[in-house]
């Protein structure tokens, strides 16, 4: 942004306001862009889980029932605001503040685009994993501060899930560090370039922006445990029992009305959105497709941001349709299933993928002298040690999965059918 | 790099003003008629009888006492991760000891039943 407004600005005010200013109108855009995207992102799931369902869901305002969003918003305006009586007031008030603030913050370090980013951390996954556990202190200031016998419920149920699930999740992240062997989020899509698996060290192919992370086997169980956990953290529906509306009414949501609803209800939409952006950008190639390397070579940098755009876009709504027909397919979890699937499922599946991730690099890139002398691959070409690396790996992780399956068998019946072979048998 | 964190810092106070927004505008737009039933606490209808501050599970806070143990212990992993390349078999050697004990601490927590909802 800066190059843009420096021919502008640049005799009128000192340099330094420029680039503040810049960063001004950078963070207004992509908040402005999130919270459109989620308007979107409301009306597209509303759409599609009724035709799911068999209903038409909302068709009536604007074409195709796209201004519904809008007319809810005014709605949520103009509607009257219930502080209960026996609340803790401000930590009522200013627990849907807390929610949405660290989930809007997420969005600074994440790439729309080749080159779209609003500000390169260096430690950018960090940054990420450590804002996004925030909004859960913001959910518990809600449950507690309404004093009502739901939301107290619905808040510890979530913040046991949020905090069992980052585990999970941030190891997942871990792995990807160890992989490209850097913290940038926006760095991330400029290493799957090139083809899937063999990436860019094949010499004379050219850079078709393929190398995705999710092509190799340790990416792809990579991927499994980080989406699932997205879910998780999102409150997606298989997950969704801090919320459960058939039991515990709205869970901490559940005495909140009008604008501070509409708040926690965009926080959460901003924060699938945003965990689907983490997710492309580590895992699916964030921006990165075929033909940004031929236009950024031949120095097209505007049709390139303009077309890994459309491929980001691309790719985080994908994600976000994979998210609806989750929820239209799949019934809720219990707590009890849910927080042993995190712990005694995805957490040593996790941990075993960042040891095969650490075997995979050290059969790509080490020398012979890296190896201390016990391993020397230096005789074989760069492909054929990505194949040697792909087929270890693949083998360590199908057995960790069958590990995992196996020592998570069911000690007790709980199918029908199980429970009547149990009774016939005794 | 510094002024990276200069430009989170606008984007934190952004985000703070994000959620204001809606929330001003809202209460300078909406009625306000509270009457007694309304500010009660929601029961499904019923009158709300004893505390509402119910008590947390001890479940709960052994959840979240493995969830400290567990999140330490991966901020350790990130400086090994982005330095990995460099160490060779010396690292890869020396994490491996650091994660089997990360392991071993998970399986007597699992045969101890601490996952276990009970």
């Amino acid at each position: 942004m800066t190059p843009l407004l420096q021919p502008i600005l640049g005799g009128v005010v000192p340099e330094w306001l420029v680039i503040v200013l810049s960063h001004l109108a950078v963070t207004a855009l992509v908040l402005l862009g999130a919270a459109v995207m989620m308007m979107l992102a409301v009306w597209a799931e509303r759409r599609i889980i009724a035709r799911m369902q068999d209903r038409l869901g909302p068709n009536r305002v604007g074409p195709a029932g796209l201004l519904q969003s809008i007319a809810d918003g005014v709605k949520m305006f103009v509607k009257e605001d219930i502080v209960p009586r026996a609340a803790d007031r401000w930590i009522h008030i200013l627990a849907p503040i807390v929610a949405l603030a660290p989930v809007a913050m997420m969005l600074a370090v994440i790439p729309w685009g080749r080159g779209l980013v609003a500000v390169d951390l260096d430690v950018g996954v960090l940054y990420v994993a450590a804002v996004s556990s925030i909004s859960g202190v913001g959910l518990l200031m809600a449950g507690w501060g309404s004093s009502n016998r739901f939301a107290l419920l619905g808040a510890m149920r979530a913040v046991a899930q949020l905090v069992s699930y980052e585990i999970p999740m941030i190891i997942a992240i871990l792995g990807m560090v160890l992989l490209s062997g850097g913290m940038s989020l926006a760095r991330m899509p400029e290493l799957q370039g090139g083809l899937p698996i063999v990436g860019t060290t094949l010499a004379g192919v050219p850079d078709l922006g393929l190398g995705w992370f999710v092509f190799t086997p340790v990416g792809l169980l990579g991927f499994a445990i980080f989406f699932i956990c997205v879910l998780a953290e999102g409150e997606r529906t298989p997950f969704d029992i801090p919320e459960a509306d058939s039991e515990i009414i709205a869970g901490y949501m559940t005495e909140y009305s009008g604008m501070k609803f509409a708040v926690f209800y965009l926080a959460q939409y901003i924060l699938n959105l945003a965990l689907a952006m983490v997710t492309a950008v580590l895992f699916l190639g964030g921006w990165q497709g075929p033909g940004i390397a031929w236009l950024a070579a031949n120095g097209l940098d505007i049709p390139a941001a303009v077309l890994s755009l459309i491929y980001m876009l691309l790719k985080v709504w994908l994600l976000f349709f994979v998210m609806v027909l989750l929820r239209g397919a799949f019934p809720r979890l219990r707590v009890d299933q849910l927080l042993s699937f995190a712990w005694k499922f995805l957490l040593p599946l996790a941990l075993v993928n960042v040891g095969s991730i650490a075997i995979w690099i050290a059969l790509t890139n080490w020398s012979a002298a890296q190896w201390g002398g016990v391993l020397n691959l230096d005789m074989l070409a760069a492909w054929q040690r990505q194949l040697l690396a792909v087929a270890v790996t693949a083998v360590i992780n199908i057995a960790a999965y069958r590990w995992v399956l196996a020592i998570n068998q069911p000690q007790q019946p709980e199918t029908p059918d199980e429970l009547i072979g149990a009774a016939q048998a005794s | 790099m510094l002024a990276n964190y200069a430009f989170i810092g606008i984007f934190f106070i952004a985000a703070l003003i994000f959620p204001l927004i809606p929330l001003i505008a809202a209460w300078r737009l909406r009625p306000a008629r509270p009457t007694a039933t309304k500010l009660d606490t929601y029961e499904c209808g019923l009158e709300v009888i004893g505390e509402t501050r119910v008590q947390f599970r001890v479940q709960y806070y052994l959840y979240a006492l493995a969830f400290v143990i567990f999140d330490v212990e991966m901020v350790f992993l990130y400086p090994w991760a982005v330095a990995y390349n460099q160490l060779g078999l010396y690292g890869l050697l020396a994490m491996t000891v650091f994660i089997v004990i990360l392991v071993f601490g998970l399986a007597y927590e699992w045969k101890k039943g601490a996952l276990e909802w009970v």
